[in-house]
């Protein structure tokens, strides 16, 4: 399979739905893009909502994940931020993304993103970003998101962050749920 | 000597909510029932969409569950019993419902069954039991599902299977997706 973006194909599965060999390969190239712990990765996936696979044929090139977190943990991030009263409990967290290193800058990312933001329709999500971290934590990249409150630090990272939010209303409304329609 | 049932109230946590205990006592519960191996539940439970534990003074006395099945599972039920245009990727199965059989006739299956119901609305769902289980196949016919199809045999059973829906259309929609609304 030729390595051109035009090939890139990205595909959307819940853990139930991927082979063991899936899950490890998910697990190494989250690894390996040095912002999450393998074992908290191995710990958590189980529970993600669903995983993101971006690759040429068989090859897996860029990952991400929805996970819906603990509801504890939610509310944590956005009294961090200051605005606890945007804290949804239906918001899913998209996080784990990395792509391998050899094919960073050739749209991988994107064509990851455009699937997940197909999947998540207009369903709460939230990210945390390490505010260092200048590709990922400039919102003019990503304008789907916007910055919730203030930057902070929290027990769970020993470095400064920064959480970005969509489709979140202003004041959580607890009339509001997933229908299917 | 009163004719009321008992007051049981069914809670609803998603599996990353629940402490390992809580979690355990679910299995040993379920493995009460005889009908699951204990492996498919140490892998499914933490994938699953919802936990129900039915709850009478302060004691879990029932529990039952809601989950997205593997896939390929999924649509070969559908095909076996004959209606594979109904299989639904968005449908939840009910499963894994058991009541301590001390306490069974007290009320907890209704209770879950409730929550279950106000939890759902009406977002497609489906459930598998023994075909002669007649303690279930009646109660939940009138409570809205209804077969899919013919009963059949599985290679997951010896027994012969019924499939039951609820809020499934006859023909699967793709434009249908799960909004937050």
């Amino acid at each position: 399979m030729t390595e051109n973006i035009e090939n890139l194909r990205t595909i959307v599965l819940r853990p139930q739905d991927c082979s063991e060999k899936m899950k490890e390969k998910f697990v190494q190239l989250v690894a390996a893009g040095g912002e999450a712990e393998e074992h908290r990765v191995r710990y958590s996936l189980p529970y993600s909502e669903v995983l993101i696979f971006t690759g040429f044929g068989n090859t897996i090139i860029g990952v991400g994940a929805l996970l819906r977190p603990k509801t504890s943990y939610i509310q944590h991030l956005f009294e961090c931020a200051g605005e606890p009263q945007m804290s949804n409990p239906y918001s899913i967290e998209s996080c784990w993304l990395s792509v391998s290193e050899a094919y960073r800058g050739k749209g991988v990312w994107r064509h990851n993103n455009s699937a997940k933001l197909d999947y998540i329709g207009d369903r709460p999500y939230h990210t945390i970003r390490r505010v260092a971290n200048k590709s990922v934590a400039d919102l003019s990249k990503e304008q789907e998101y916007v910055h919730v409150g203030k930057d902070f630090f929290s027990p769970i990272s020993k470095h400064k962050l920064r959480l970005m939010a969509a489709n979140h209303d202003p004041v959580f409304d607890p009339s509001k749920k997933l229908r299917y329609s | 000597m009163s004719d009321q049932k008992p007051d049981v109230k069914t809670i609803l946590r998603r599996p990353i909510d629940c402490a390992p205990k809580l979690l355990q006592n679910f299995i040993d519960i379920v493995l009460i029932g005889g009908e699951v191996p204990v492996a498919n539940l140490r892998r499914g439970v933490p994938s699953a969409d919802m936990l129900f534990f039915a709850v009478l003074e302060k004691q879990i006395i029932g529990v039952s569950c809601l989950r997205y099945p593997n896939a390929n599972f999924h649509k070969h039920l559908f095909e076996k019993a004959g209606v594979p245009e109904m299989y639904n990727p968005l449908s939840l199965e009910a499963c894994w419902l058991c009541v301590k059989p001390e306490y069974r006739g007290v009320g907890a299956w209704s209770s879950i069954f409730k929550a279950r119901t106000e939890y759902t609305e009406g977002r497609p769902t489906h459930a598998l039991h023994r075909a002669d289980n007649k303690l279930v196949s009646d109660p939940v016919k009138n409570m809205g599902y209804s077969q899919a199809g013919i009963d059949f045999y599985a290679d997951t059973s010896d027994d012969k299977l019924c499939l039951i829906v609820k809020n499934h259309d006859p023909v699967f929609d793709p434009s249908k997706k799960m909004k937050y609304c």
